[in-house]
Parts: C-alpha cells; sequence; structure tokens
C-alpha cells in the first residue's frame, strides 16, 4: 500500500464538490477505500463481514456527507469515526447470534483432538491477523486505527478519548506482544534475532 | 532508555514510516528488538487487504448512482423545515405504519415481539454480566443468519431430546470472529492464545485429567473451554471475560429449565440448573458443565479454581 499520500490534495475543496460532483465523491471513495477496508480488516478478520461495513461506512458516509464540517477535523477522522461506530455496531450485534450445543462440545471432547487447524499460517499477513486477534479489543483497536486506518495518535486520541501519549504506550506495548506472538507461532522466521533493547 | 524514550522516539518512527512507507534508517544505532519493532510496524501499515475485497467495484458504482440521483441544490424551501422536523415527524409515522404492518401481515407478531420483552425482563442475572435466559430452540435458527453456516449446523444438532433439557449457550463470545475456533492440547498453548488469565481447577473429580482446549473468539471477546476427561464422561470449565456494558456480557438460554438453584461459590452468587454451574467472580463469566457432573462435586470443582 502506498503510504506517500496521507490525506488528499485539495481535500477540503473536493468534499465540497463531492455531495453534487460524483467524480468528486468518486476520488475520495478509491483514495479512503483501502484505508477503510483494512482498519476494519484488523478488526473483524473475516473478507465479507469486511466488505459489509465497509459498504456501510461508504454509504453512512455519503449519506452524511453535507454534514462533514472541515473546521472540526480532517476528513480522514471524520470517516474514521462511523467506521469505528460501524465495527462497534457489528460486534455488539453479532453477540446475539452465537450459538453452541454443550453436547456437542462434549462430543468433540469424546472424539479427541481435533486434527484440523483452523487458521492458516502460511501467508505472512494471515499471520499477522492471527497474532492481531490475540491482542485486547484497545490494542486491536488502536493498530487497526493506526496501521489501518494510518492516522496520527493524536487524530486516534481525538477518536477513542484517550490521551495522545497514552496511545503512543499502547501501541508501542501491542507491537511489543505482536511480535512476541509472532515469535511464539514462528519462532525459525521470528525468534532468530531476539534480543533486548534495555 | 526508559520505556518513555523508546515510546517517544517510536511514535517518529512509526508516523515517519507511515508517511513515507519505509522506515529508512531509522532504527539505525538502536537494538536488534527496536529494529524487529519497526520491522513489524512497516509490515503493518503496508499490508494491505482490500484485494480481498469482492465489492470495491460494485459499491463504487452503488455509490455514484446514489450520488447521481441526489441534487441537493435543487431542494425546495420548504424542505429545509422538514428536514428540521424530521425526527419529531418520521419516528411516529415510521412507528405507527410498522406496527399496522406487523399487525397485518404478522397477526402473531405484536404478541410475538411483547413476549420477546417480557422474556428480556425475565431474565436472572448472575453477578453484572451474566444472565440466563428461557430458549425456545425452535427460535434459534431463526436468529442466527443464514450465511452463518457454521453456526446453523451447530444449531440443527442441538434438537432437545424428549423429557430432556439441554442447555445451549447463547454466548456472546462463542463462534465470533467468523466461527474462528482454535484447539490446543496443553493449558499453556492456549494461554498464550488469548489475552486473559485462565484459572484451572485444583481439585476434580478422580479419574479426571485435562484434555483439550478450544479457544472461541478473539482478543477480549474470546471465551476459553477447557476440558477433562474422566472414566465415563467429561467435564468442561468455561471461562469468559467480562467488562463494560451489561449488553455485551455473555447470555446463556436454559431451553424449558424447570429447576434453577441459587449457590455460593467463594462468596459469590451462582446458578446451579441441569447439571451446570454458572457464576462471575473477579471480572470473569465461569460456566462448568459436565452430563454427570453433580452439585456438590461441581461445587467442589468451582471453589478449588486458581
Amino acid at each position: 500500500m502506498n503510504g506517500s499520500v496521507i490525506a488528499l490534495p485539495n481535500e477540503q475543496a473536493l468534499v465540497l464538490r463531492a455531495t453534487d460532483e460524483p467524480e468528486a465523491f468518486a476520488i475520495i471513495y478509491d483514495h479512503y477505500f483501502p484505508r477503510v477496508y483494512n482498519f476494519v480488516r484488523y478488526r473483524v478478520r473475516d473478507p465479507v463481514t469486511t466488505d459489509d461495513i465497509t459498504a456501510q461506512v461508504f454509504e453512512r458516509a455519503l449519506a452524511g456527507l453535507e454534514r462533514y464540517r472541515p473546521k472540526r477535523g480532517p476528513l480522514a477522522a471524520w470517516l474514521f469515526g462511523i467506521a469505528r461506530h460501524a465495527v462497534n455496531d457489528h460486534l455488539r450485534a453479532q453477540k446475539r447470534h452465537r450459538w453452541l450445543s454443550l453436547d456437542l462440545l462434549r462430543n468433540k471432547a469424546s472424539a479427541g483432538p481435533q486434527p484440523e487447524q483452523i487458521v492458516v499460517r502460511s501467508e505472512m499477513r494471515e499471520e499477522l491477523l492471527d497474532a492481531i486477534a490475540r491482542l485486547s479489543d484497545r490494542e486491536r483497536e488502536l493498530i487497526a486505527l493506526k496501521f489501518g486506518a494510518r492516522l496520527t495518535n493524536r487524530q486516534i486520541a481525538e477518536l477513542t478519548g484517550l490521551s495522545a501519549g497514552n496511545v503512543g504506550v499502547i501501541l508501542f506495548r501491542a507491537v511489543r506482544r505482536l511480535r512476541t506472538r509472532l515469535i511464539e507461532a514462528c519462532p525459525r522466521d521470528y525468534g532468530e534475532r531476539e534480543q533486548g533493547h534495555e | 532508555m526508559s520505556e518513555h524514550e523508546w515510546v517517544e522516539r517510536f511514535t517518529i518512527d512509526v508516523d515517519r514510516l507511515v508517511k513515507a512507507g519505509t522506515v529508512a534508517d531509522s532504527a539505525e544505532g538502536t537494538s536488534a528488538e527496536y529494529s524487529e519493532l519497526l520491522r513489524l510496524a512497516q509490515a503493518l501499515s503496508s499490508t494491505d487487504f482490500s484485494d480481498q475485497s469482492q465489492i470495491q467495484p460494485v459499491l463504487r458504482r452503488r455509490l455514484l448512482d446514489m450520488r447521481q440521483g441526489w441534487h441537493p441544490q435543487e431542494r425546495i424551501p420548504m424542505l429545509a423545515s422538514f428536514r428540521k422536523l424530521r425526527l419529531a415527524l418520521v419516528l411516529p409515522t415510521v412507528m405507527l405504519v410498522s406496527l399496522l404492518i406487523a399487525g397485518l401481515t404478522w397477526p402473531g407478531g405484536l404478541t410475538a415481539a411483547a413476549q420477546d420483552v417480557i422474556d428480556f425482563v425475565q431474565r436472572l442475572w448472575v453477578g453484572e454480566h451474566t444472565s440466563i435466559e428461557p430458549i425456545d430452540l425452535e427460535q434459534i435458527e431463526w436468529n442466527v443468519e443464514p450465511s452463518k453456516a457454521a453456526c446453523s449446523t451447530q444449531v440443527q444438532n442441538c434438537t432437545p431430546e424428549p423429557g430432556k433439557c439441554k442447555i445451549v449457550r447463547l454466548d456472546d463470545r462463542l463462534l465470533s470472529g467468523n466461527g474462528v475456533s482454535r484447539h490446543f492440547d496443553s493449558i499453556a498453548e492456549a494461554q498464550a492464545a488469548i489475552s486473559f488469565t485462565l484459572r484451572q481447577p485444583a481439585a476434580l473429580p478422580e479419574g479426571y485429567t485435562f484434555s483439550q482446549a478450544n479457544v472461541w473468539g478473539l482478543g477480549d471477546l474470546a471465551t476459553t473451554d477447557l476440558l477433562y476427561s474422566g472414566p465415563d464422561s467429561h467435564i468442561m470449565l468455561s471461562q469468559s471475560p467480562v467488562s463494560g456494558q451489561r449488553d455485551q456480557g455473555v447470555a446463556i438460554g436454559l431451553p424449558g429449565v424447570t429447576a434453577i438453584a441459587t449457590v455460593q461459590v467463594n462468596g459469590h452468587t451462582a446458578t446451579w440448573a441441569e447439571h451446570t454451574l454458572i457464576w462471575e467472580a473477579d471480572g470473569i463469566s465461569y460456566l462448568l458443565t459436565g452430563s454427570n457432573l453433580g452439585q456438590e462435586d461441581a461445587l467442589h470443582i468451582a471453589e478449588s479454581i486458581e
């Protein structure tokens, strides 16, 4: 992913035009789609659900574009505020759909350990997602906002209500924890260079 | 360097690599671990999953179609005043129309909806975040989205046997994260996969030993089931970290259960029903169950958890 362009050139003018010019909205969409998608993907893992939530984010953004006020902050912060709510809504809503028969578990136990390993570790990004999945909700959200949405710590702080300093500390510790998880999962790939930095 | 200084440096370096796409020589003069952290941050920042999207062009077209059909500058002035009052006007209208449609198309619908509210109110709370509620197994398939094939399969497998109560977990956490479950042969491996500290029973009935750990869901939403195999049955201890809002806790459905007893586990109120003990302590929602598990054994196991 190209990291050289964080905000669009003349973004504010583009947003004003986008309220009635489809072409202007298309430019915003093309620019932000990967970032929104990656943000959601870091939080929910499932590509199909990621697509659903990403679509919701852009639909809400399109419907609410007239209410966006550039004076209150950059478009990215506004857009990822919508994305954050959409993901949180999804995480809350899905909890009502989870069912499991305990008898099924008992049967599983009697059948012994399951041979199949559901998490596929063959690709680097799957390993990353797997390791991220083991972080706490807060750490996952900050990782998603930082590296998926590519926001600054200050923007993340405004969205989450944390201080920018706290965001930095949580992110640093989360990446360290992530590294530890990856070493545990793939010692040959990640463990050889392990040294302390104190 | 103190952690504070590392954090400051890391913040600057990460912002640089997010903007420039590379760490360049940022890690020069630092430790090998710091270089690794930056490389990992670069991988996080540069990994693009959006090529997995199945909807990017379709969504683009749909949004542009929506945008083309909407010309805000052509609105007549009356619409501006309508916009101010639309919530007050639209909400009651939508509610009335919905009730009318529901009443006409689904005569029993309103009664059923009212029953849902009653069921919600009738939930039995065990601690701050764990609740037990009556479940009609027939309705489970209604509630499961057709696309959630894994869930549907599991639900179909839990048809109640005549004259027998089964416990179905309407667990917020189970199968979350797209039904991802992970199975481990040791508690240490399971512990490494989750973000909370697993507790284990110090006392188990004779002949029972640990056999498998299953982790369902992700991060703070992970539920871990420890399975212990015995001579003729199994015991399962399930642990779900709970915090925050009540509706984000663990809900356990008890279909057709008539006898529920309130007991104490180390001073915490617990519920005993159908070979299952449910309680909440120190931010963890516990469920201990076994097809042959008796109340006395369950309490003994529960009180030994450390």
